[in-house]
């Protein structure tokens, strides 16, 4: 999967943006505050639809200006594509190969981005809803159903809440919770079972990304915690009956607590060091090392399942890392195929060797070098 | 918005017309400049519609269908086959169903689905007759017709919980690939339940 050509206008402090990336590795370096990560915003939404810092994809919009748009060429397994996304005051729209697509969905699965940047840390240190949406991303990434399914689920969890939290005083339709209750447990045993089956084949990845990248000085641990008795194999159905189970196990104190205890929604990636819970034991370069470890595993991951290395996109990411390891970053990706797009405050820290583009960004411009 | 700087009988236009669905308050103000911009008549012949319809037109007493009588159309209609009733959500549903020629039964129509976020429980729906009219009728098929979503599902196991004592047999319409749909267009989730719900080639 490579980016060819990549075109901008109006996106944020970017002036009129016209580049053609290198297939390897491509350094966007500038002082703080040039645009060099409106680089990266612009290829994360041309692949996403979305933007990886901000909340709302229209605030990429230009200040004062009523719209703004990306376009891109890109080659898959052989084929190239126009992809173009355009921000308006009415919504987003999506085109593949100059045809607007009737929904965003229709839109995904050509171009696959992964990012890792500083506010990657709260991957490892922050609360589990960080990890949980790191998974959700990581599995829609690689089936683009996933998106509905969990939106189904957490519609449904949201009505059972509500119900349990009415039930104050009056008591509850034992009827109408049952209805909840059952389509709460078949939406969340899809979500389940997705994760179950991602998580298999993830975590050996990152607990050998996490070796490489760390030269083996630490052994890190890593599990998926979820619905106490779910077997690693579990299938579909396996997933429906248990989450069934510790549901109604759950419901006497769900109703006194009026809110719903077990399920996805509190779902978590425990990791250790060397045996001990990271998150209060691991030192801040330990954290961003896992950080990343997790990030190049979805890469590594992404790679052969969809048959082809999502495009890497790496903010700021050497200011992150102490030196030891920014240099054994650059050897693993130096060894790794696949496109990168690297931001930094100064060229010295991507020690890669050649097949390198250099573009310099100061004030929204983006010029490569000679 | 600066609607105190208009006539009352304006604004109390615009609040009334800013409550139909769809339509906000710069919507609902354009449409009362439309009108006032009209001759008169056209703003009488509204009014004089928007009476009519609610002096005339009713739900239906059993179904809840619109119907002009006590009873609607298909209620009354004595070719229909009136063993089996089909619940809908809405009215547009119903009249889907309709246009497809392939249903001959009795309807019900809820008004809604179960959404405690939004408010509705089954006091909400029409519900309250259902039970009576399956035991008059002596329905012997209850088809539920609600959407595959998570409120038209959980709707469903409702129904399913509360027509339990009447022995009905109840029935959920199947979901799967649309005809003439070609397969590798139809996504995952639909394409899965289709799966699901296979039936033998007979």
């Amino acid at each position: 999967m490579q980016l060819l050509a990549l075109e901008a206008e109006r996106l944020r402090n970017l002036a009129p943006l016209r580049l053609e990336p290198h297939p390897r590795f491509n350094v966007f370096e500038g002082d703080n505050g040039q645009g060099k990560t409106n680089v990266l915003e612009a290829i994360y939404l041309l692949a996403t639809l979305r933007s990886f810092r901000e909340a709302r994809a229209r605030n990429l919009v230009c200040w004062g200006e009523s719209d703004a748009w990306v376009r891109g060429e890109i080659e898959r397994r052989g084929i190239r594509r126009k992809m173009g996304v355009e921000l308006a005051k009415t919504g987003k729209r999506a085109a593949i190969d100059g045809r607007v697509v009737d929904r965003l969905s229709e839109y995904f699965g050509h171009l696959h981005v992964v990012v890792f940047g500083p506010e990657d840390l709260v991957l490892t240190k922050g609360a589990p809803v960080n990890r949980r949406r790191f998974l959700d991303r990581a599995i829609f990434n690689l089936h683009p159903s996933y998106l509905d399914e969990m939106r189904a689920f957490v519609t449904a969890l949201k009505h059972r809440n509500e119900l349990l939290r009415a039930s104050a005083g009056r008591g509850v339709d034992r009827a109408l919770l049952a209805s909840f209750d059952e389509e709460l447990i078949r939406r969340g045993g899809r979500v389940l079972w997705r994760r179950t089956r991602f998580v298999s084949d993830f975590l050996p990845v990152v607990r050998a990304v996490f070796d490489d990248v760390t030269a083996g000085a630490h052994a890190i641990g890593v599990d998926y915690e979820s619905l106490a008795g779910l077997a690693a194999d579990a299938d579909e159905d396996a997933c429906t009956e248990l989450y069934r189970q510790r549901l109604s196990e759950a419901t006497p104190s769900d109703l006194r607590q009026r809110r719903t205890t077990q399920g996805p929604h509190t779902d978590d990636l425990a990791f250790s060091l060397d045996g001990f819970p990271a998150r209060v034991h691991a030192s801040q370069g330990q954290h961003r090392a896992m950080a990343l470890a997790l990030k190049i595993a979805e890469l590594q991951l992404a790679d052969s399942v969809l048959g082809g290395p999502p495009l890497l996109l790496l903010d700021d990411v050497s200011s992150e890392l102490d030196r030891g390891r920014n240099a054994q970053l650059m050897a693993h990706l130096s060894r790794a195929a696949g496109q990168i797009f690297v931001t930094t405050t100064d060229r010295r820290w991507i020690a890669v060797d050649g097949e390198t583009q250099v573009f310099r960004v100061e004030a929204g411009r983006v010029l490569p070098e000679p | 918005m600066s609607s105190s700087r208009l006539p009352q009988a304006l604004e109390k236009l615009v609040s009334l017309l800013a409550r139909l669905p769809g339509i906000g308050e710069r919507s609902a103000t354009r449409l009362a400049f439309y009108m006032l911009s009209q001759p008169e008549s056209y703003a009488r012949e509204l009014s004089g519609a928007l009476v009519e319809l609610v002096e005339r037109v009713h739900f239906c007493v059993d179904c809840h269908m619109v119907a002009e009588g006590e009873r609607c159309t298909i209620c009354e209609d004595p070719s229909r086959e009136r063993t089996t009733l089909c619940v809908v959500e809405g009215i547009a549903d119903l009249l889907a169903f309709e246009r497809s020629g392939a249903y001959h039964g009795l309807y019900h129509v809820l008004h809604g689905v179960l959404a405690p976020l939004k408010g509705v429980g089954p006091d909400e729906l029409r519900l309250a007759n259902l039970r009576g009219r399956i035991e008059a009728l002596g329905t012997s098929e209850v088809i539920v017709a609600t959407s595959s979503d998570v409120e038209g599902e959980a709707t469903a196991l409702y129904l399913l919980r509360h027509l339990a004592p009447t022995g009905v047999r109840v029935s959920r319409i199947a979901t799967g690939v649309p005809m003439g749909g070609e397969l590798e267009y139809v996504d995952a989730t639909t394409l899965s339940r289709a799966l699901r719900g296979r039936t033998p080639l007979e």
